[in-house]
């Protein structure tokens, strides 16, 4: 659906490249999250992908179409959440939502049924300007959603929200992947990532340092172990097994026979210790 | 169609909540109270005449003619104290007699000389008619049928409409524009298949609209129907499409009203001239009248008071619409190229 080739971006054109050399495809109908902490160049990948700034070199393609020749029809299956929510303030929620879908040529979602999916039914006719940070977010989401496309860009959608909020919005992206949309999702919360995201980019410094699923990022970057809780002596005993040791791998079966044992909990490593090992920085 | 008709829509609503509707329809009131509450006539006079001669005939003329007491004195204390009231009059004195009249002017200030040449020929005339010796007035011949002088309170429509048309769509539209940059709306608009052909007219579409609910109450409330609503309403739109369009295209390198205030100010300003022309047609020097206001106020004057026709005005509305087109196209390489391509 989407494939990145090369690209490299320079805001000065003075060889300082805030985007090099970075290249991935992402087939129809998957979640790709775009890892990073603050400047490592994933809002301007995310900006160029949607044509918010110019492509100066490389390559961008949808469905096989070059980016550089965006029309009407790109941008009608085009959504975008922003990061920092940016909405008429004088408008309330449901006139954001219409206005907004008056722009676009193909049929569109009904306003308040998107309202009330992410929750801002109570809010629809107030104005935007006195809704909490978190409910503009959840307005953005919406209005992303408003031409029901088929390539979603997210920026941090579920930054600033309570759980339930958030957990609300990660349900309605799985509710859009499994409809056949493809999501490219920008974000610095890695357990968001690991939890929606069938791809992972990590970029640091405005180059990919590491691609693959979750998964095999984590089978490839961690070790196979378990902690492993027992009772012993009328005592509980914590305890962590590293499988590819000999002993361990004994010591753990052995335990695994009686009826002492009590949890057992792998120990994987997650996607921000392997982006700390690979980078040497958090993403914070 | 239906991208430009959601937009304006949003355009419009965002307008009356941000007050500019309220603001135009205040100034509509205070401009249709002139229109109503001006006399339809007003007499100004700069001289105060005193009569002093044996059996006063200077003051029995201006009098025949229509003077009021508050211009011919037969009593000098009154002359002097009535002068001295209103200091930037000029007293004449007349004295002597018609077979040897003898004038002494009382004033304050210099009096240019070329108002001294006037005023001395205005006496000499008096006095010849009272002698009976006054030669035929010279011949006038007139371009074009004459129309009666406006009345005194709607001979300032043609500038309301116009440089209030204008300034209210230059205005309004860097504002609009400044409050979607700061709330960086923009951003969403450019991920929207809407282009930039729809913003621009948009934007012209709502400060057109407004523009005619402005002028139209006022030609009502000035001429009824007795005027002629295609050319005016024609010069109504070119302007506020030129002014809107071009200030659109300027507002595009400013990020707020404090960076645009100077510079917008100043074409404000410079726009607004021609207005001094109006006041005194004799004024024009070249570069003035290349001022876009400058033709559209005289054609809005020719179209309202002197009847004219499209022939007349054709120039004008030839030369508004060729800028027009030249502020469209800077406006859309603006747009195009600055404003929705900026920004990280």
């Amino acid at each position: 659906m989407l494939q990145v080739t090369h690209l490299f971006h320079d805001y000065e054109s003075k060889g300082n490249y805030a985007v090099q050399d970075v290249s991935f495809e992402i087939p129809r109908g998957q979640i790709f999250g775009f890892l990073g902490p603050s400047g490592a160049g994933k809002s301007t990948v995310q900006n160029i992908l949607t044509g918010l700034l110019p492509l100066q070199q490389g390559e961008v393609t949808y469905a096989g179409k070059s980016i550089r020749d965006l029309d009407a029809a790109f941008f009608n299956q085009l959504g975008v959440s922003f990061e920092h929510p940016n909405l008429y303030g004088r408008l309330t929620g449901y006139e954001n939502l219409k206005f907004f879908a008056g722009l676009f040529d193909v049929p569109t979602l009904d306003p308040r049924k998107l309202l009330e999916a992410v929750g801002l039914t109570e809010a629809a006719h107030r104005k935007t300007s006195a809704y909490s940070k978190g409910m503009r977010q959840r307005l953005v989401f919406a209005r992303a959603l408003v031409n029901d496309p088929k390539m979603l860009f997210l920026d941090e959608p579920t930054s600033g929200l309570d759980p339930n909020t958030a957990a609300v919005i990660k349900e309605l992206i799985l509710q859009k992947k499994k409809d056949g949309c493809t999501i490219f999702l920008t974000t610095h919360n890695m357990l968001i990532a690991d939890e929606l995201c069938d791809q992972v980019a990590f970029l640091n410094e405005g180059k990919i340092v590491a691609m693959d699923t979750p998964r095999n990022l984590k089978l490839q970057h961690g070790q196979r172990s378990v902690r492993v809780e027992y009772g012993a002596q009328g005592q509980v005993e914590s305890r962590v097994f590293f499988l590819d040791k000999a002993e361990d791998h004994r010591a753990f079966l052995e335990l695994m026979q009686n009826d002492s044992l009590q949890t057992i909990h792998s120990q994987e490593a997650s996607l921000e210790q392997i982006f700390v090992k690979l980078t040497g920085r958090g993403l914070a | 169609m239906k991208r430009f008709v959601s937009l304006f829509t949003q355009d419009l609503l965002i307008s009356y909540r941000s007050g500019h509707v309220l603001i135009i329809g205040l100034l509509l009131v205070v401009m249709a109270a002139l229109v109503l509450f001006l006399p339809r006539e007003i007499k100004v006079h700069n001289e105060l005449i005193l009569d002093t001669s044996p059996g006063v005939p200077l003051a029995a003329y201006l009098r025949e003619l229509g003077a009021d007491e508050g211009v011919v004195y037969t009593d000098q204390a009154a002359f002097l104290a009535d002068l001295e009231r209103q200091p930037n009059k000029v007293g004449v004195v007349f004295s002597g007699g018609l077979d040897a009249p003898a004038f002494e002017l009382v004033t304050n200030s210099a009096i240019p000389a070329a108002n001294l040449g006037l005023l001395e020929a205005s006496l000499e005339r008096a006095i010849l008619e009272l002698r009976g010796a006054a030669s035929d007035q010279f011949p006038v011949e007139y371009l074009r049928p004459v129309s009666p002088p406006p009345d005194f309170n709607i001979r300032f429509v043609p500038v309301i409409l116009i440089f209030e048309v204008v300034l209210l769509g230059f205005l309004i539209a860097a504002v609009m524009m400044f409050q979607e940059k700061q709330e960086a709306t923009l951003r969403a608009y450019r991920v929207s298949p809407a282009g930039t052909w729809t913003y621009i007219l948009s934007k012209n579409a709502l400060f057109l609209v407004l523009s005619l609910l402005y002028g139209l109450p006022i030609l009502l409330l000035a001429f009824g129907l007795d005027f002629n609503l295609p050319l005016t309403l024609l010069l109504i739109a070119l302007s506020s499409l030129l002014m809107t369009t071009l200030s659109l295209a300027i507002a595009v390198f400013f990020n707020n009203l404090s960076e645009w205030f100077f510079a917008g100010v100043a074409i404000l300003v410079l726009n607004s001239l021609p207005m001094i022309s109006f006041g005194l047609p004799a004024f024009a020097p070249a570069w003035l009248t290349w001022i876009p206001s400058y033709p559209a106020v005289f054609a809005t004057r020719d179209v309202l008071f002197n009847a004219a026709t499209f022939g007349d005005i054709l120039p004008t509305v030839l030369y508004l619409a060729a800028l027009t087109a030249l502020a469209f196209a800077a406006a859309y390489a603006a747009i195009r190229f600055k404003l929705l391509k900026e920004g990280r």
